[in-house]
């Protein structure tokens, strides 16, 4: 039976064969060049007046290269999901060679249970090497890069779990809709939603993230933008930024992430709409920016305004990039459970 | 056959159908509160004399997922064409043998395959356009703040590009599934041959339409910068242009060069710089982390111009004004060369010249 499903497997496994090596080659070659590039310009900056223009230099020349490295990390398991789990049980359903297969001396379980077992393996195995290159190829830029919760789901463990998921939620929904053309599209929007799902709700609830307060600089007129990551130690993830009143209480409109608000510097003093007003601080003088800038802050200062900075520390990255491979693993097996009863009871 | 053609392509216009509705009941419900979201922030900008942080970003960072999903949805859309409507649409007919059943039919090979391809192939091409235009309409607001039509993110997905893309990846599927004659060889073919191509064109051929413009810009005013690259013990130093801000142009390169067009050797940026040598204590040392964002630097440390008993030809420094530094100014046997930055872009529409002295050509 193993080797039968090996032998239907061979052309997508020397498909994936050819496309490993590529890659291989390609982040052998250029990953030399960089690691170069980074000992030459980046590591010697520390001697020179500004490190800056180092990293930008570097980090702008491979930009293009990182960025399509990504993006194979991140398609990778959606295209096995595609391509190897859907038209697994759906193509042999939709020719009816699953006739041959269920009337020798193997069971239906067994026939599933080998197919999902050899191409899940592989599967993870393909999805991790194509994430363990593209790690090592780009950590000289994730060392000088914006942390490493930027790139998440396109280094380390959480490919594997990705690609799993993806193969087996294609079998199972080939298994139910018989066909691999629509198997194909209904696996491709299904594994998109739920990996949107869990990037967006999921992700910053697996650990409660971490709260930085500190008295609210003002960076300019309108009060509409807390000073982005006031508080955030680097490398870490921003979850929420907000301002709030000595009371606790989120002050000032929200809209689409910014607080927006008017303020106002005349001769009743400086009025923070919906926040409040300081009617003793009156502009004297000609007036200037700088001076109703002064005045607000001035102000900001008597109303005792707080930013608060919701983040995830960068040490959580780990921790972080183990649950999210132990999930999606857990789901994969749960949709395999389900693409096996299927087949076992409702097939006919 | 057009009814034939419309009943074999239907569950797939269903889909396609239900896509793009979603996306614009979706775009039509965010699109009015983006608008809301950047006119706030512009009148709080107007109000504040252009001194608030809104007016850096009046946009900020409203509906980011919407933003990724959108860029990545009409990125991959002709792609997705190209699989599941080109690829199966000959392929399925010959793989499973139905082609026989029309072939003996009144209708001719060349009519069944005209009509077939010619609806879907329409189809698809409106559907991407379709998508494109409501993403591009989406973005006006984004894009107003980020000047930068050429840029990755906006060229190839919005106007009517995609739909370009769709009708290639269409007719690539359509030629795979002729070829291969099974479904998902061809459909996995369409996907690498039009990933393959995009790539090439983006990156080869798109930057070759037209011959790019050119402006030099003396090296002195607010607006010029430079950067050195390749410090240290390691490699020579070398001066980096930073790329002039442009607005929505696409700046193909820029580089530091002397009077007469050359880029200056490492030897004279060092002899001009020695600071920025190795082991030599930089006169301004910022600390990793403190460090300003790139940008313009100043050149404090670097001498002002070489000894004029010099024989080399090597680039006085800096011009930083050229009143500090006339371009006639006697050096011996070496000639004396105001250094320029020159900017080579890309730009359908003439642009603003920076009021520096700097001029346009091309």
């Amino acid at each position: 039976m193993i080797w039968l499903a090996v032998r239907q497997f061979r052309l997508q496994a020397a498909v994936a064969l050819v496309a490993l090596v590529t890659l291989g080659v390609l982040v052998a070659v250029l990953g030399t060049q960089l690691l170069n590039d980074y000992h030459a310009t980046v590591t010697g900056c520390g001697a020179l007046a500004d490190c800056s223009a180092a990293t930008n230099a570097l980090g702008s020349r491979y930009d293009q290269w990182n960025t399509w490295f990504g993006v194979v990390v991140l398609v990778v398991p959606g295209l096995l999901g595609i391509f190897w789990g859907a038209p697994l049980l759906a193509r042999e359903l939709e020719s009816g060679t699953f006739r041959l297969a269920w009337t020798q001396s193997i069971s239906r379980s067994r026939w599933t249970l080998t197919k999902l077992g050899l191409l899940g393996l592989a599967s993870m195995a393909v999805a991790g090497l194509c994430s363990l290159f593209v790690t090592w190829w780009a950590s000289p830029l994730d060392h000088i890069g914006a942390g490493p919760f930027s790139t998440f789901d396109q280094r380390g463990l959480v490919p594997v779990g990705y690609a799993l998921f993806a193969f087996a939620l294609g079998v199972a929904v080939g298994a139910v809709i018989r066909r691999t053309l629509p198997a194909m599209a209904a696996t491709l929007v299904a594994f998109v939603g739920v990996r949107l799902a869990v990037y967006e709700w999921l992700r910053p609830r697996y650990m409660a993230p971490l709260t930085a307060r500190s008295p609210y600089r003002f960076s300019g007129p309108g009060l509409n933008q807390v000073a982005i990551g006031q508080g955030l130690r680097p490398g870490g993830w921003l979850i929420s930024q907000s301002i709030e009143n000595p009371a606790g209480h989120v002050v000032g409109q929200t809209v689409g992430g910014l607080l927006a608000t008017t303020i106002n510097v005349g001769p009743q003093g400086v009025t923070i709409a919906g926040v409040g007003s300081c009617p003793t601080l009156k502009p004297t003088g000609q007036q200037s920016i700088a001076k109703s800038n002064d005045l607000v802050q001035r102000c900001v200062n008597q109303l005792h305004l707080t930013s608060v900075t919701t983040y995830q520390p960068s040490n959580r990255y780990w921790p972080f990039q183990i649950y999210e491979t132990l999930l999606f693993v857990v789901a994969a097996l749960a949709v395999g459970a389900f693409a096996l009863w299927w087949v076992r009871r409702r097939l006919n | 056959m057009i009814a034939v053609s419309w009943r074999q392509f239907r569950p797939q216009a269903i889909v396609g159908l239900t896509g793009l509705v979603v996306v614009a009941v979706v775009l039509a419900l965010t699109g009015p509160n983006l608008v809301h979201v950047y006119d706030v922030n512009l009148a709080a900008c107007r109000a504040s004399g252009g001194q608030s942080p809104a007016c850096n970003n009046p946009v900020g960072n409203t509906f980011h997922a919407l933003q990724v999903t959108l860029i990545a949805l009409v990125l991959v859309v002709p792609a997705l064409i190209g699989m599941f409507w080109g690829a199966p649409l000959i392929a399925h007919e010959l793989e499973t043998g139905t082609f026989r059943l029309a072939w003996t039919q009144s209708v001719s090979r060349r009519r069944w395959l005209f009509v077939k391809t010619g609806l879907v192939g329409l189809a698809s091409a409106l559907t991407a356009g379709l998508l494109s235009l409501m993403s591009t309409w989406w973005f006006s607001p984004i894009d107003k703040v980020s000047q930068s039509r050429f840029g990755p993110a906006n060229f190839g997905l919005h106007g009517f590009v995609p739909a370009g893309y769709a009708a290639f990846a269409f007719a690539l599927g359509v030629t795979a599934g002729l070829v291969f004659r099974r479904t998902l060889p061809a459909m996995a073919v369409t996907l690498v041959g039009f990933v393959a191509t995009r790539l090439a064109v983006t990156y080869w051929l798109r930057p070759h339409y037209m011959s790019p413009a050119t402006l030099n810009a003396p090296l002195s005013g607010a607006d010029v910068g430079f950067q050195i690259a390749g410090p240290g013990t390691v490699s020579p130093v070398s001066m980096v242009a930073n790329a002039p801000d442009l607005p929505n142009a696409w700046v193909s390169s820029a580089a530091v060069v002397d009077s007469a067009g050359r880029a200056p050797s490492s030897s004279a940026v060092q002899h001009a710089c020695p600071n920025l040598g190795a082991g030599v204590a930089p006169p301004l040392r910022v600390r990793e982390g403190s460090a300003p964002s790139g940008g313009t630097r100043s050149a404090s440390g670097c001498r002002r111009g070489h000894s004029s008993s010099s024989t080399t030809a090597s680039p006085p420094w800096p011009p930083s004004t050229t009143s500090s530094w006339p371009t006639s100014r006697p050096t011996g046997s070496g000639r004396s060369r105001p250094l320029r930055r020159r900017s080579s872009w890309f730009s359908p529409s003439r642009l603003p010249v920076p009021a520096c002295g700097s001029s346009a050509t091309g």
